[in-house]
C-alpha cells in the first residue's frame, strides 16, 4: 500500500535528518543546516542546496554538557550535542541568523568545535521596522552571498535568486491556504498533521514540498464539513516539535484552529513580490514578516495580534508552548497573558523542552484546561 | 603568622558620596524641572548628558539591591506577576522595585523616557520593552549588530543612522535641540574618564596588586553611571594617585599575595564581602576582571562625536564573539600575570556565560593558565550553593602554581 500524503509529511517531520540523507543520496546535492526561520534560506536554495532547519535532537544531552550550561535552552543544547555526537554527518555547512543571545553564542561555539565545516552568521538586525535596518540587512545578506559564492566557487545569479524567491513564495501561499482551510473546517485535519506539514517544509526542497502539499490542499478543499461543537484552540509559542503533545488535543477532542508558532505560521506568513533587486526583496520580507519576540519593533503589538487571531478563528482559548530558557518569550509572556485574561480569553502555559520527556503532567494540565473550555462553551 | 587587613582605599568613601549625591539629584529631577531617562549599561549616555537629561541605571540599582541582599525579595515580586525565574535577575529586581518602591534607596525616580542599546545582550531589548509598557513612556532604541568577526562598515553606518534617529526622537521628547558642541565636550570627558579608569585598573599589574576586583566592583559605579560628567575623570585621576602611593608603600590589596586571579562575568553581589574575605585568606588576589574592563575599551574623541560614539558603542567586548572575548582574556592573563581564571557561570546572564567552557579551553591552550567555572548568579541567592562553590574555588587555588616569587 502506498504512503498517503499525510503519512509522507509525518515521516519526514518525524525524521527530517533521515530525509536529508536520503535526498543527498538521491540527488548528489549538498545540504546546509540553518538555525531559526530568520535565515534567508532562499540564497541556499538558489545555489541548488537543501536548506535543512536544525531543530534540536530528541536525545538527552551528554557531550554538550561540557560546552553549554544546563540553563541554556534545549534547542541549543541538543543541537550542539547531536553535532558533537556526529549525528549531523550529512551537513556540508551550517549557517546561523542572529536570532537571540544563545543562538549567537552557539554560532561561535560551533565554529570553534567544527573548524573545518563552512559556517557563517547573517547578523540580522534586531529592530525590524525601520528603513535603516532594511538597508543594513540588504547589505548584510549581500556580504553573506559573496562569502557563500566564494565557498561554492561559483556565483549565484540574481535571476536564480529571484526564481527561488518565487518558489518560496509559492510554498508560503500554499501553507497560508492550508491554514485558512483549517480555520474554516478545523475538524478536517489534525493539529499534528498541520505542524507536520510545516515542519516538513523546513526540511524539504520547496518544489517537492509544494507539489505534495498541493495534493493535500486538493483533498481538504472538498473535505466534508465537520460539526463545530468541539473546543477550538489557538497555539502560541516558539519551536514546537512534539507530535505526541499534538496528539493529546485529538485525544481530548479539541481542535487547533490557528497558531502563532515559530514552527507554524510565523515561518511562512507574508510574501514579498519579486520585482527589483532580489536581495532587497528578501530583506524586506524578513523585515515585514510576523516578528519573533527576539525582534524589536515600534509598531507591532503582539498582544493585539494574538487577541485578533483568537477572535478571527473563533477560538475558545490559547495554549502557549514555550521552550524553557527562551528569554524573548519569557519576557513577553506576562503582558501577553494579562491581555488575554483582560480579553476574557482562557490561556494555559506549557513549558517544553526538545528532548523527550514524560507527557503525564502536560496531559493532566491540558485535560483540565480543555474541560474548563468545554464547560465554558456549553454554558 | 597574623593576617592584618590592608588599609582601605580612601576613594571608596568618595564613591559613596558621589553616588548619594547623584541619586538625590535624580530623585529631585521632577522638582527641579529636569527629565530622567532610564538607560542600560551599554546605553549611549553621552547623548543624555549632553541634553541635560539625568541618566538612571536600573542595572546599577539592581546591583545595589543585590549587594543589600534584597535580590530574592524583589525577584519574587516579579515572579509573582509571571516573570520566569529563568529571566535576568537584574531585570526581576528592577521590576520588583518599580512595583513596590523598595530598594536601598527606596526605588528609582520614574522615567520620562527610556534609552536602550542592545550592545550588551538581547535581554535589555526585552527588558526595556517591558519598561516602556509598564511606565507608558517612549523607548529610544539603538540596535548594535553583534560582531562575530570585525565590525563591518555597514554595521557601523547602521548604528550611526540610528543615533541620528535617536537624537531626533529625544529632541522631541525633551523639547530642546542637541548642541553638537556640548556633545563633543561630553564625549571628550567620557573618553578622559574611561582612559583614567583604564589606568586605575592597570595599576593592578603591579605585584603585589594595590587593588583587587572586589574594590573595583565598588569603585566602578561612577564610570558606569556618571561618565561624561567632569568630576568622574578627576575622581579616577585621584584614585590613580592613591594607588600609586599604595604601590610605593608596598600596600597590597591582599597581604602576602600568592595567587593572582582573573574573574570573568559579573560579581556575585550578595556575597561580595564574604568572597572578598575568603580570597584574602587564601592569599589570592583577583587582579583583573572582564567586567571591570568593559568600561575601558571606549575610544572616544570629540572631533566627530557621533562617529566616536557610533564606533565605541557598536562593539563593546560583550557584543563580540567568544573568540574575541577569549583573546581579551588572554591579553589580561598576560598583562596582569594571572595564574588562574575563575569563570562565574551566571545563571541569569546567558550571553556572558554561554561559551565560557570553550573560552576556558582556548585560554588554557594559549596561555597555560587553568580555569574553573563556578555556578552562581549575580543577584539571585537561590541559584547559589555556597558550600559547593567555595570548595571548588579552594580546590582550584590549591592546584595553582604561582608564576613568580612570592612577595611577603
Amino acid at each position: 500500500m502506498s504512503e498517503s500524503v499525510l503519512e509522507q509529511f509525518s515521516r519526514i517531520a518525524a525524521k527530517p535528518y533521515d530525509y536529508a540523507r536520503e535526498w543527498k543520496k538521491r540527488t548528489g546535492g549538498r545540504v546546509f543546516g540553518y538555525f531559526c526561520t530568520y535565515f534567508p534560506e532562499e540564497l541556499l536554495h538558489a545555489a541548488g542546496l537543501l536548506p535543512m532547519r536544525i531543530l534540536g535532537y530528541k536525545e538527552n544531552v551528554s557531550l554538550a554538557d561540557s560546552h553549554a550550561q544546563p540553563f541554556i535552552c534545549s534547542l541549543v543544547r541538543t543541537s550542539l550535542d547531536a553535532a558533537l555526537k556526529d549525528k549531523f554527518d550529512f551537513l556540508d555547512g551550517v549557517v546561523f541568523p542572529h536570532s537571540c543571545d544563545s543562538i549567537q553564542n552557539l554560532a561561535d561555539i560551533w565554529r570553534h568545535n567544527f573548524p573545518r565545516q563552512f559556517s557563517e552568521v547573517v547578523v540580522l538586525p534586531v529592530w525590524v521596522d525601520i528603513p535603516e535596518a532594511e538597508d543594513y540587512l540588504t547589505e548584510e545578506i549581500s556580504r553573506f552571498r559573496q562569502k557563500f559564492e566564494k565557498h561554492l566557487g561559483a556565483s549565484i545569479s540574481d535571476a536564480d535568486i529571484a526564481k527561488s524567491v518565487g518558489i518560496y513564495n509559492e510554498n508560503r501561499r500554499a501553507l497560508t491556504e492550508l491554514y485558512s482551510l483549517r480555520r474554516e473546517n478545523p475538524g478536517s485535519i489534525t493539529g499534528k498533521a498541520v505542524l507536520d506539514v510545516v515542519r516538513a517544509s523546513m526540511s524539504m526542497r520547496k518544489e517537492e514540498h509544494t507539489a505534495l502539499l498541493g495534493k493535500l490542499l486538493g483533498e481538504l478543499r472538498v473535505a466534508p464539513k465537520t460539526n463545530g461543537a468541539t473546543v477550538r484552540v489557538v497555539l502560541y509559542g516558539n519551536a514546537c516539535d512534539h507530535p505526541d503533545l499534538m496528539n493529546l488535543f485529538d485525544e481530548m477532542d479539541a481542535v487547533i484552529v490557528d497558531d502563532d508558532l515559530c514552527t507554524g505560521s510565523r515561518y511562512f506568513l507574508h510574501t514579498e513580490a519579486v520585482n527589483g533587486d532580489p536581495i532587497r526583496k528578501i530583506a524586506q520580507r524578513y523585515m515585514k514578516r510576523v516578528p519573533c519576540p527576539s525582534k524589536h519593533t515600534t509598531s507591532f503589538d503582539r498582544r493585539r495580534y494574538l487577541v485578533d487571531m483568537v477572535k478571527e478563528s473563533k477560538a475558545d482559548g490559547v495554549v502557549m508552548l514555550i521552550l524553557k530558557f527562551c528569554d524573548p518569550h519569557a519576557f513577553d509572556y506576562p503582558d501577553l497573558a494579562k491581555r488575554l485574561t483582560e480579553s476574557n480569553i482562557p490561556h494555559l502555559l506549557l513549558e517544553t523542552e526538545m528532548q523527550p520527556s514524560s507527557l503525564e503532567q502536560i496531559r493532566t494540565r491540558l485535560q483540565a484546561f480543555v474541560e474548563m473550555l468545554k464547560e465554558k462553551k456549553n454554558v | 603568622m597574623h593576617d592584618t587587613l590592608p588599609p582601605r582605599i580612601r576613594a571608596t568613601s568618595r564613591v559613596k558620596e558621589m553616588m548619594s549625591a547623584y541619586y538625590l539629584e535624580a530623585k529631585n529631577a521632577a522638582y527641579n524641572g529636569r527629565k530622567v531617562a532610564w538607560t542600560n549599561g551599554g546605553g549611549l549616555v553621552e547623548l543624555l548628558v549632553a541634553m541635560d537629561v539625568i541618566p538612571v541605571y536600573p542595572e546599577n540599582h539592581a546591583a545595589m539591591c543585590g549587594a543589600a541582599r534584597m535580590g530574592v525579595e524583589l525577584s519574587e515580586v516579579a515572579e509573582g506577576i509571571g516573570y520566569s525565574r529563568d529571566t535576568c535577575s537584574y531585570f526581576r529586581c528592577d521590576i520588583g522595585s518599580a512595583i513596590t518602591g523598595k530598594s536601598p534607596i527606596m526605588g528609582l525616580p520614574r522615567p520620562d523616557f527610556l534609552l536602550c542599546c542592545n550592545n550588551t545582550c538581547g535581554t535589555v531589548t526585552k527588558w526595556y520593552e517591558v519598561l516602556a509598557r509598564f511606565f507608558d513612556v517612549p523607548l529610544v532604541f539603538i540596535d548594535a549588530p553583534f560582531v562575530h568577526d570585525e565590525a563591518t562598515a555597514n554595521s557601523i553606518q547602521y548604528v550611526k543612522r540610528q543615533i541620528d534617529r535617536a537624537i531626533g526622537q529625544m529632541e522631541s521628547i525633551v523639547g530642546r535641540r542637541l548642541d553638537m558642541g556640548r556633545l563633543g565636550e561630553v564625549v571628550e570627558l567620557s573618553g578622559k574618564a574611561t582612559r583614567a579608569w583604564g589606568e586605575v585598573l592597570a595599576s593592578c599589574k603591579n605585584i603585589p596588586s594595590p587593588m583587587n576586583a572586589f574594590d573595583g566592583f565598588i569603585l566602578m559605579a561612577p564610570i558606569v553611571t556618571l561618565r561624561g560628567q567632569s568630576e568622574v575623570a578627576d575622581f579616577y585621576e585621584s584614585l590613580k594617585e592613591e594607588l600609586k602611593e599604595r604601590v610605593l608603600k608596598g600596600i597590597a590589596a591582599v597581604p602576602g599575595e600568592k595567587y593572582r586571579l582573573l574573574w570573568d562575568n559579573l560579581p556575585i553581589w550578595f556575597r561580595i564581602r564574604d568572597l572578598s574575605e575568603r580570597f584574602m585568606k587564601l592569599k589570592a588576589c583577583i587582579v583583573a576582571s572582564t567586567y571591570l574592563d568593559g568600561w575601558v575599551s571606549y575610544e572616544l574623541d570629540s572631533a566627530n562625536p557621533i562617529e566616536a560614539i557610533g564606533r565605541a558603542y557598536a562593539s563593546p567586548f560583550i557584543n563580540e564573539s567568544i573568540q574575541k572575548r577569549a583573546a581579551m582574556l588572554r591579553d589580561l592573563v598576560e598583562a596582569y600575570s594571572v595564574d588562574g581564571v575563575i569563570f562565574h557561570s551566571n545563571r541569569s546572564c546567558r550571553p556572558y556565560s554561554l561559551g565560557q567552557y570553550d573560552i576556558k579551553e582556548m585560554l588554557t591552550e594559549w596561555t597555560g593558565a587553568p580555569g574553573i567555572l563556578i555556578e552562581a548568579d549575580m543577584n539571585d541567592e537561590r541559584a547559589y550553593s555556597e558550600g559547593a562553590v567555595l570548595t571548588r574555588i579552594e580546590a582550584f587555588i590549591e592546584t595553582l602554581k604561582p608564576r613568580r616569587a612570592v612577595v611577603v
